[in-house]
């Protein structure tokens, strides 16, 4: 994950293609977990990457793993690092806006 | 005529801090390439780059004073750029081994074998950089492990780009390969996606600076436990509590034919404590603390409320939406929300870390059919065994249009 101000989603969850051919991951349509993937980066202004490495059980699974991974690197993200001073992470001094 | 000595001057690596001396290779790409180890690494670089006997140039020209302002200048670009293809690679290897011995010296360089990862995107590109200061018995020691970044781009098709600026791709191997043999480190560099040859580039050399901030900090991006991490990130941390001091907020409310919502987060460390604290499905379950999620879709709710617990924030989510049409409307205008909710509380992003790469599972072990047909004999079970091997990734391959380069 890069707070970038420059939108991005790309993932290979095997969403259209889990093995059991599911339609819905517990009570939500898996197209919707990826509308839902897309919808919450493009509005954050965040750049998210998502690599599955191993396939889910089932659709749930995968999508719970995912909410995981989103959730500690958003943590990390989100941190303020002191030894920044305030300052922006980046070469250009500034986010792109 | 070329001439193939350089003399090497104000090389530096300063820990935590800028230096005064400039970044000046005579390669314009590659100086913007080294600045990402002062913005990432946090790790203040300096070297200038000068010929030993002719410089086309003036040999008291300070290269350094050149202000960003005048990068379009002509003259600007020629000196930025000073150095062309024949120079190019002794100068990005020199570069290369100046900069390792350096960085070997900084006080916080592991004198234990130590491993660090980081996968760092830009954009559409991807690149993970794995580094490992090996114990000294290792026999490997100072290798570029692996290097997968080429091709730089996907334009022209498997060629990608021979030249970004005036810098000749080929010899980013070069610098990583003497930077790796002088440092003592060993370098893992591969390239997960990318389309876009200056975007794989740099995402390599950010890659490559955010692992060493990892690895000189004690810290790995997967591993939340650690004394390192704790001092670093953790609750007790100047990081935790200079995070509670922004008093970090974003809250909407807002009503559609089809959807009534309320998002409320506060990015203040509230979510139920530390991700690594809880199993997963105490995390899963977990809707008390300061995370409550209700949009009448209940995979939306564990799904955020996960995500939420995991990031450390408090999360209010309400909706009352039109399900009786569909999840669709529920469940999109709801993430979108969150998402607006998130770029409002974390604002500028000035002073945050920024970047991150995490890992989550979730469920049981890996429960297919075929992974007991792999434990047994081949000899029994060889074709079903290749069937499917080679079946997932193509099928995998087939169905996503985008973002997949062979892994599982």
């Amino acid at each position: 994950m890069d707070l970038s101000n420059r939108p991005c989603m790309t993932h290979n969850l095997s969403l259209s293609c889990n093995p059991n051919n599911e339609e819905y991951a517990g009570d939500i349509s898996v197209e919707m977990l990826d509308h839902v993937l897309e919808s919450l980066v493009m509005n954050s202004k965040s750049t998210v990457h998502i690599v599955e490495k191993k396939v889910g059980r089932n659709v749930l699974e995968t999508a719970l793993a995912t909410a995981m991974a989103f959730g500690r690197a958003l943590r990390m993200c989100a941190a303020v690092d002191p030894r920044r001073a305030g300052k922006t992470a980046s070469s250009k001094g500034t986010l792109s806006v | 005529m070329t001439d193939n000595n350089f003399t090497l001057s104000n090389v530096e690596c300063i820990d935590t801090s800028k230096s005064s001396h400039p970044i000046s290779t005579g390669i314009g790409f590659f100086d913007h390439m080294l600045d990402q180890l002062n913005s990432h690494a946090q790790v203040g670089v300096a070297i200038t780059v000068k010929k030993t006997s002719v410089d086309n140039i003036s040999s008291d020209t300070d290269h350094g004073s050149i202000s960003a302002g005048s990068a379009t200048d002509e003259h600007a670009f020629q000196v930025v750029n000073r150095y062309g293809n024949d120079d190019q690679g002794v100068i990005m290897g020199q570069v290369g081994t100046a900069l390792g011995v350096e960085l070997r010296k900084l006080n916080n360089y592991p004198k234990e074998s130590r491993t660090s990862r980081f996968c760092c995107p830009l954009d559409e590109a991807l690149v993970e950089c794995i580094l490992t200061k090996p114990s000294s018995n290792d026999e490997e020691e100072g290798k570029l492990i692996n290097f997968t970044l080429p091709p730089y781009g996907i334009y022209p098709a498997n060629i990608g780009r021979t030249k970004i600026g005036s810098m000749e791709t080929k010899h980013v191997q070069t610098f990583f390969t003497n930077l790796a043999s002088s440092s003592g480190l060993n370098i893992s560099l591969s390239k997960i996606r990318g389309d876009n040859g200056h975007h794989i580039v740099e995402s390599a050399f950010k890659a490559f600076s955010r692992a060493l901030r990892n690895l000189l900090d004690g810290t790995s991006t997967n591993e939340y436990t650690s004394s390192e991490f704790e001092n670093m990130w953790g609750n007790t941390s100047l990081s935790y509590t200079s995070g509670i001091e922004l008093n970090r907020e974003g809250r909407l409310e807002r009503s559609t034919k089809e959807t009534s919502i309320l998002v409320h987060v506060l990015l203040n460390g509230g979510g139920g404590g530390g991700s690594n604290t809880t199993s997963e499905e105490e995390e899963g379950k977990e809707q008390g603390g300061n995370v409550k999620v209700h949009t009448g879709i209940s995979t939306v709710d564990q799904f955020i409320s996960i995500l939420a617990t995991g990031a450390c924030m408090s999360l209010e989510v309400k909706c009352n939406g039109d399900l009786y049409v569909d999840d669709h409307h529920t469940s999109e205008d709801v993430s979108i929300a969150l998402g607006q909710v998130l770029n409002v509380a974390l604002g500028t992003k000035a002073g945050l870390n920024r970047m991150w790469c995490a890992c989550g599972t979730y469920g049981g072990e890996f429960p297919y059919y075929y992974i007991p047909l792999l434990k047994v004999s081949f000899t029994h079970y060889t074709h079903n065994v290749c069937f499917i091997l080679f079946c997932l990734p193509l099928c995998k391959h087939r169905c996503r249009s985008r973002g997949y380069h062979g892994l599982i």
